[in-house]
């Protein structure tokens, strides 16, 4: 009898030996005559025990970890094929009160299911919100989709339905769906996940989109640094293409829908949609002005609609349980569950899907287990490098956009980086404004000259160097940048900075009257 | 004028009248004559036409004539 | 730390700058800005709402000729019931919006900003006022920099200077993208680029020096600068400018508006005018910067003498030029007989000068020997478009290109020859139309970024009416004629004919595909894109005219666009692209031995005695000598003296040995130019001649666009040009005076009756005027044949092809074909002596790879290059552009001698010379040019 043995195949995995294992896997069970056969599964999200192997008996899916290559023989010698016990045994996954506390809809089938197995992801309840748009009409998808609350995961949290209601409106025979891929928030990496581990999920999802708005075409704008994120997509395109769901004729609808994959080229700026549309078409990335609204004109001037991979992979949820299932989650108007992704100073960094409304608390503390170094924890960054410092008075914060917008923060694309108290804030501060004059387009003078212009002041301050005169220079910068800046990069590279210097001022040699305005 | 420039033109203005009978090309090549040549230029023509030796296609020479009496 | 410099002036371009481009559109929306309500078309800018309200919002990236773009962030206001500080460039009003431009939160935004923008700009970069960042300060009342400028900066990067016209110091530079969006959105060459980010970000040609770049250096992006950063070398030189002439180009025939910028008496800087009908505020190279030649030292500016052409100059009175000339004349007449002399009017001098130039001619000498270089360039033009339309001319004004669905351009090359007209025809392609281009050579327009042509119908040289034949037999084979309009406007007999004709199968596509090397397919497609086009446009250049069957091709163009019913409309129409700045006007002007002014044949009694009455002296009634017939007579012995305006006859008509031969053979031979150029070499008499920024006048461009050039200097040779045929004719004994060049206009006005409500007042007062201009049509025609033909029904010409006698064969085996680079213009007698000569300072001859190895040529070889007429060398530049079988080459360097080559074939009606195909054989040389050799003798 074969034993079928899961080997996560997600970077984070492969990062850290999971490719070694499997191999060491296949030449020592073929030493033993050991019938095993390998899948090389998406990742469970539990990063701080991968490479986490997993072992199929009897059904149940027993979990190992972190495996490294060395570990194979002794654990094939205790009985891994058969769930044996072993220091590295972590029991029934499904059962882990990790992933078994966590409402996991938009990554049901993520660590489950090989991703590249058509079969599997329909036998796991995929395409079945594919078929059900196909049997709407595009007015009706796009109804379902703003009963649901979806809001936009990139950041922003805009309505997804609305943005979709008004490509649908649009006038025109030629729309697009892009996909905002670029993933490059500092501390979120549940984008990359998804397209590892369960690639259909974002094609059904922007397959949806299509339909709904009347699109043809859909690209994905995916980051650079995610090669293997690529390999899978183009593979998985291959499949739904060969399949008959991309193509022509999506599931016999007799309407047409077919994505590619664009890669980007390494700028942060190009995860800003305008930015990014400029990029897809082949200029340099420079963000627009709007009006116009990409959803009026868009991709080659065309209406399109813009979302981020979280966004279109919860899709399919809504449309295969319905609107009512997915509202029925979450808190006043974050309705849903977010991917939060779990970084930084954290004892078991990861990835956990919960509904609105828990509190960062539950998810640094119950589910990060606290700092990784074991020390207090000072401060939390929130939703990217350019979110508020949280303090750790703030953990209480139940995660949802107008309560976290309401105490100066931003939930984001809900990454949560932790930082212990030996933090310097400062360095932190500087690192906000550093981080936006590397990455900014350049195009608008108060994040191009400003971010340059706020590491300077920063330098100032913290050498002592007219502080008063300085500090207020600081603060009318933050001004122009919030206020005057071109897209959110400059607008925003002043509330970690705002925030580090309000909580935290002593790290800048400044008292707390300073400070205050 | 170079007897062989001016017969060289006349029949290139017949030849580009071929598409007509030849009785209209005459009458064609006749008046564009008259219109856009000066007076020395025809006289010469028709000097070397009457000459003899001249190596005029069949209208223009008919249109030549047709000017003799100018 | 103060980093302010006082600036003493803003840019004269930002004080009617509206900041962002009109939008239109009927639909209006009313507003309230800082309580002052305006009505704007909906989709206007606020900061454009505001400009119309009278409200100047401060702003440094945006300019009323480019897109708005929404990065420098100082025009930031506040709206009433939204959230934020937007852009007022990039957002567009809404009904009942209210706009606050000012307020104390977007005041100390906009001081924030520019206080950013000052710690890395250069304290004394705003000489004479030239810098708008410097001036912002002021206006936004910033009085110290906090940052001061020890920080990151650019300060230290260094000038590039390659450019011989313009400099680019990145360390005046904001940044702003007013230059990448120019060259994109204005020029369309898209050399320029942001290249870095963030703070990095620098303004690159393309990663080069901007001489080693795609540059084409139209200086839009010069124009467009608000710093220093980009300035024109004249004004680092000089200094800002104090005042401003407006004028006209005096290169090519799209005929540009600039405000000549004076200081004091010194010319330091021409602007393209955004009010210019032909160009909106557009330039290239030589119109912007190649004014040099003006004051250049070889320019003579004293009239000078000479018995014999072996002898020295000798350097004269006018008194002492003009009576010789007079008397030399009148005694040849006495001599040799009364048509023993003539005249060339020049298409680069005025309509007042070109006009008292025919007078003289046919007043003073008596006769009708009066030609005009337009006889070498598009005298075909003016035959074709008389038969068929009715008058000499095109059809359109250069606007309606951007109406245009699909454009055939024919034997043109715009992006050289007709540059700012180009970039207007590339805004249309990008935005869109379909480009046919027939061309034996593979011009820019081909394929070049962001445009690319649906056909390149690649034909051989001479085979334009086949071409032509065989894209209207498709549209009356396959059922394409717009039979309505046909019915309408054009004869019903003459369409007969012509459809009877054309449907022939020998005019087939399939039958013409050996001679023209065009696949059928492919011209097929071509005929049902241009047929089926909404509308519909024919653009044609010497590429048309300047062949054996120049004239039929004209017709040809006429037949197609009548049947496709492409006339009379936005968009479409039959249009030449003029060579020189005012071949129309000179043609206009009565230049032609045939017809007085307003293509009125001398045969028509009603014409001559209105002129005879008028000029009060009789009319001869029948035609005078071509420029051609005029050689053929002088060296027959038959034509004894010649008066050459502006026109270098020796270097740029065809057959340069026999020219020079009858040039020889004149008694008299009396020029008047610039320089001594080839022809003056030749001359007895030369009489200095004015160079456009001295002359008072009208240019009239290829769209019969009247536009004024007004003198910005008094004439470097003490006499108006005009008035220079007034005292030789005066001399003659016909006194001809006038007071100024207004009375010629007015002369001009009374004796042409498109002309009629012509004057130089209303001309001011109007800014330019497209003929016809009278009582019917007062203010202009700017498309013609609207509701009818000028003739009443469109006449269709059958148009047989007749293969030109000028073959390949195995003794010469390539056919050469000549064109103009876009540096360069005609002879080069004004571009030579530029520094345009940077970018070309030879004529290549462009030979395909395969016909260079058959020979044993490598790139950059001499070669001598021979037809059956002459000989001249010149350096091989191998290249794909051109098929195998055909050379190319320039004629801009009298060394290259490429019109040695060119022979005496010409247009059958017009003896337009046929410049476009020469047999030639190609060998490998020494440098050694024989032509040099012949001329200096």
């Amino acid at each position: 009898m074969t034993t079928t043995v899961y080997v996560p195949r997600d970077s984070s995995a492969r990062a850290v030996g999971a490719d070694e294992v499997a191999v060491a896997l296949t030449a020592e069970a073929a030493r033993r005559g050991d019938d095993i056969a390998i899948v090389r599964n998406g990742s469970r999200g539990m990063l701080w025990l991968e490479p986490f192997v997993e072992v199929d008996v009897n059904g149940t899916r027993i979990g190992y970890g972190p495996v490294q290559a060395d570990d194979v023989a002794a654990l094939l010698d205790v009985g891994l094929l058969a769930g044996a016990d072993h220091a590295l045994r972590h029991g029934a996954v499904d059962q882990l009160p990790w992933l078994e506390r966590q409402e996991r809809l938009t990554y049901a089938r993520m660590g489950v299911i090989d991703p590249l197995n058509l079969d599997e992801y329909e036998a796991h309840g995929g395409l079945t919100g594919l078929r059900n748009a196909i049997g709407l009409a595009p007015q009706g998808v796009v109804e379902a989709v703003s009963a649901s609350g979806l809001r936009g995961r990139g950041g922003a949290g805009f309505p997804a339905g609305r943005k979709w209601q008004t490509v649908l409106d649009a006038p025109g025979d030629t729309k697009y769906i892009c996909c905002n891929a670029d993933e490059g928030d500092s501390g979120t990496y549940a984008d990359r996940m998804l397209m590892e581990g369960d690639p259909f999920t974002l094609l059904e999802g922007m397959t949806i989109a299509g339909l709904a708005v009347g699109a043809k075409q859909g690209f994905i704008y995916l980051r650079s640094e995610y090669p293997d994120a690529r390999d899978i997509l183009r593979e998985a395109i291959d499949i739904a293409r060969a399949s008959g769901w991309l193509g022509e004729d999506v599931l016999g609808s007799e309407r047409a829908f077919d994505i590619s994959v664009r890669m980007g080229a390494g700028a942060y700026i190009c995860g800003e949609e305008t930015s990014m549309l400029d990029s897809l078409e082949g200029k340099r990335g420079m963000v627009r002005a709007k009006p116009p609204l990409p959803a009026l004109e868009g991709l080659f001037g065309k209406p399109t609609v813009v979302n981020n991979v979280l966004t279109l992979g919860s899709v399919p949820f809504v449309l295969a349980e319905g609107a009512a299932s997915y509202a029925s989650r979450g808190l006043d108007r974050s309705l849903g569950t977010q991917v939060f992704q779990l970084a930084g100073n954290i004892k078991q960094g990861g990835v956990v899907e919960l509904a609105f409304g828990v509190t960062l608390r539950e998810l640094v503390e119950d589910f990060g287990g606290g700092t990784a170094s074991g020390r207090p924890i000072r401060a939390i960054q929130v939703g990217g490098p350019l979110g508020s410092y949280l303090t750790a008075d703030q953990l209480d914060l139940p995660l949802e956009y107008e309560t976290f917008a309401a105490a100066g923060a931003m939930v984001g694309h809900g990454g949560i980086v932790v930082h212990d108290d030996t933090a310097d804030m400062a360095k932190l501060a500087r690192f906000a404004m550093e981080f936006c004059s590397e990455e900014s387009c350049g195009k608008c003078t108060p994040c191009r000259v400003g971010s340059t212009r706020g590491v300077e002041v920063i330098d100032k301050i913290t050498a002592g160097d007219d502080r008063p005169g300085n500090l207020t220079l600081l603060l009318d910068l933050c001004d122009v940048m919030t206020d005057g800046s071109l897209c959110a990069m400059g607008g925003l590279t002043p509330m970690p900075v705002r925030s580090a210097l309000t909580k935290f001022p002593e790290d800048f040699g400044l008292t707390a009257q300073e400070v205050t305005p | 004028m170079s007897k062989q420039d001016l017969v060289r033109m006349v029949n290139q203005i017949a030849i580009n009248q071929a598409y007509l009978s030849d009785d209209e090309a005459v009458d064609v090549v006749a008046s564009h004559l008259t219109m856009f040549w000066a007076p020395a230029m025809l006289s010469d023509l028709v000097a070397a036409v009457d000459a003899g030796g001249a190596d005029l296609n069949e209208v223009a020479l008919r249109a030549v004539r047709q000017l003799q009496p100018v | 730390m103060t980093l302010l410099h006082e600036p003493t002036e803003r840019r004269a371009v930002s004080a009617t700058d509206m900041g962002t481009p009109a939008v239109p559109g009927e639909l209006t929306v009313e507003v309230e800005i800082d309580g002052v309500a305006v009505t704007v078309s909906e989709g206007t800018s606020i900061m454009r709402a505001a400009a119309e309200a009278g409200i100047d919002v401060p702003k440094l990236c945006a300019t009323d000729s480019m897109k708005s773009f929404g990065s420098c962030r100082v025009c930031l206001v506040e709206i009433e019931g939204r959230p934020g500080t937007p852009a007022s460039c990039t957002t567009p009003v809404a009904p009942g919006m209210k706009v606050a431009t000012t307020s104390p939160k977007v005041d100390k935004l906009r001081q924030g900003v520019v206080e950013l923008y000052l710690s890395d700009h250069p304290v004394d970069s705003c000489a004479d006022g030239a810098c708008e960042l410097h001036a912002m300060a002021q206006t936004v009342g910033l009085t110290d920099v906090r940052y001061g400028q020890e920080g990151h900066n650019h300060l230290n990067i260094e000038v590039d200077a390659s450019n011989p016209y313009f400099t680019f110091d990145p360390k005046a530079c904001i940044v702003c993208s007013r230059c990448v969006r120019a060259c994109d959105e204005i020029q369309g060459t898209l050399a320029l680029t942001v290249e870095g980010r963030g703070f990095e970000s620098l303004i690159s040609a393309s990663g080069t020096s901007f001489m080693e770049s795609e540059c084409v250096s139209c200086g839009a992006c010069v124009q467009a600068c608000p710093t220093t950063a980009l300035q024109e070398k004249s004004i680092i030189e000089l200094g800002m400018p104090t005042r401003t002439v407006k004028t006209t180009c005096a290169y090519c025939g799209v005929g540009c508006s600039f405000d000549a910028e004076m200081r004091g008496d010194e010319l330091v800087r021409m602007t393209p005018s955004k009010e210019g009908g032909a160009n909106e505020g557009h330039s290239c190279v030589k119109g912007r910067f190649a004014w040099g030649y003006a004051t250049h030292r070889e320019r003579i500016t004293s009239p000078m003498l000479r018995e014999k052409i072996t002898d020295d100059w000798r350097e004269v009175s006018w008194d002492e030029a003009i009576s010789f000339t007079a008397n030399k004349f009148k005694q040849l007449q006495e001599q040799y007989g009364v048509d023993s002399i003539g005249g060339i009017t020049s298409s680069r001098c005025t309509n007042e000068e070109v006009f008292v130039l025919q007078k003289m001619v046919r007043a003073a000498f008596g006769n009708n020997n009066v030609d005009t270089c337009a006889r070498v360039c598009h005298s075909p033009t003016g035959y074709g478009l008389k038969q068929t339309f009715g008058t000499s001319a095109g059809t359109q004004d250069f606007k309606s290109v951007e109406e245009s669905d699909v454009i055939l351009l024919i034997g043109a090359n715009p992006t050289d020859a007709h540059p700012v007209f180009a970039s207007r025809m590339k805004q249309r392609l990008r935005a869109g139309a379909e480009l046919i281009v027939v061309d034996p050579r593979r011009i820019d327009l081909v394929r070049t970024p962001h445009v690319e042509a649906s056909h390149h119908l690649q034909l051989l040289p001479g085979t334009n009416v086949a071409i032509v034949n065989a894209l209207a037999h498709v549209v009356v084979t396959e059922g394409l004629v717009d039979r309505e309009f046909v019915a309408a406007r054009c004869e019903d007999d003459s369409f007969a004919d012509w459809e009877a004709f054309i449907a022939r199968p020998e005019n087939s596509p399939e039958a013409l595909e050996s001679a023209t090397g065009v696949p059928a397919s492919e011209l097929r497609a071509a005929a049902r894109l241009f047929a089926t086009a909404p509308n519909g446009a024919i653009y044609y250049g010497l590429g048309v005219t300047e062949h054996s069957q120049g004239s039929t091709m004209v017709m040809g163009m006429a037949n197609l666009a009548m049947a496709t019913g492409n006339i009379g409309r936005d968009g479409v129409g039959v249009n030449p692209l003029r060579g020189q700045n005012n071949v129309q006007g000179s043609c206009d002007m009565g230049s032609f031995p045939h017809e007085f002014s307003g293509y009125r044949h001398v045969s028509d009694d009603t014409v001559r005695v209105l002129f005879e009455d008028v000029w009060g002296r009789e009319m001869r009634a029948d035609p005078g000598l071509r420029i051609p017939n005029m050689f053929d007579a002088a060296v027959a012995g038959t034509f004894r003296g010649l008066f050459v305006q502006g026109e270098d006859v020796a270097q740029s008509d065809p057959n340069v040995n026999h020219v020079t031969a009858a040039l020889k053979a004149l008694d008299l031979l009396v020029v008047q130019d610039l320089f001594i150029n080839e022809t003056a070499k030749l001359a007895h008499v030369f009489l200095p001649g004015t160079s456009f920024l001295e002359k008072d006048g009208t240019f009239t461009n290829a769209e019969r666009r009247i536009n004024r050039v007004r003198p910005v200097m008094e004439p470097k040779t003490g006499k108006d040009e005009w008035q220079v045929a007034c005292d030789i004719s005066t001399a003659m004994g016909y006194p001809m005076a006038y007071d100024e060049a207004s009375q010629i206009m007015d002369e001009i006005a009374q004796v042409t009756p498109t002309f009629a409500g012509v004057s130089f007042a209303h001309l001011d007062e109007a800014g330019s005027l497209q003929w016809p201009v009278n009582d019917a049509a007062p203010q202009g025609t700017p498309i013609m044949h609207v509701d009818g033909f000028v003739r009443g029904k469109g006449h269709f010409v059958p148009t047989p092809y007749v293969p030109t006698d000028e073959k390949a064969n195995r003794k010469f085996p390539l056919l050469l074909t000549t064109g103009r680079i876009l540096s360069q213009y005609n002879v080069g007698a004004q571009t030579r002596r530029t520094s345009n000569v940077e970018w070309h300072p030879e004529d290549l001859l462009e030979i395909h790879e395969a016909d260079a190895a058959e020979r044993g040529i490598n790139d950059g070889d001499w070669v001598a290059l021979n037809s059956r007429v002459g000989e001249t060398h010149m350096r091989a530049f191998i290249t794909d552009r051109v098929p195998q079988g055909v050379v190319y080459t320039t004629f801009h360097h009298p060394e290259s001698g490429a019109n040695v080559v060119t022979t005496e074939n010409s247009d059958w009606a017009t003896n337009c010379p046929e410049y476009k195909v020469t047999a030639v054989q190609i060998r490998p040389a020494n440098a050694a040019d024989p032509l040099r050799v012949e001329v200096a003798t």
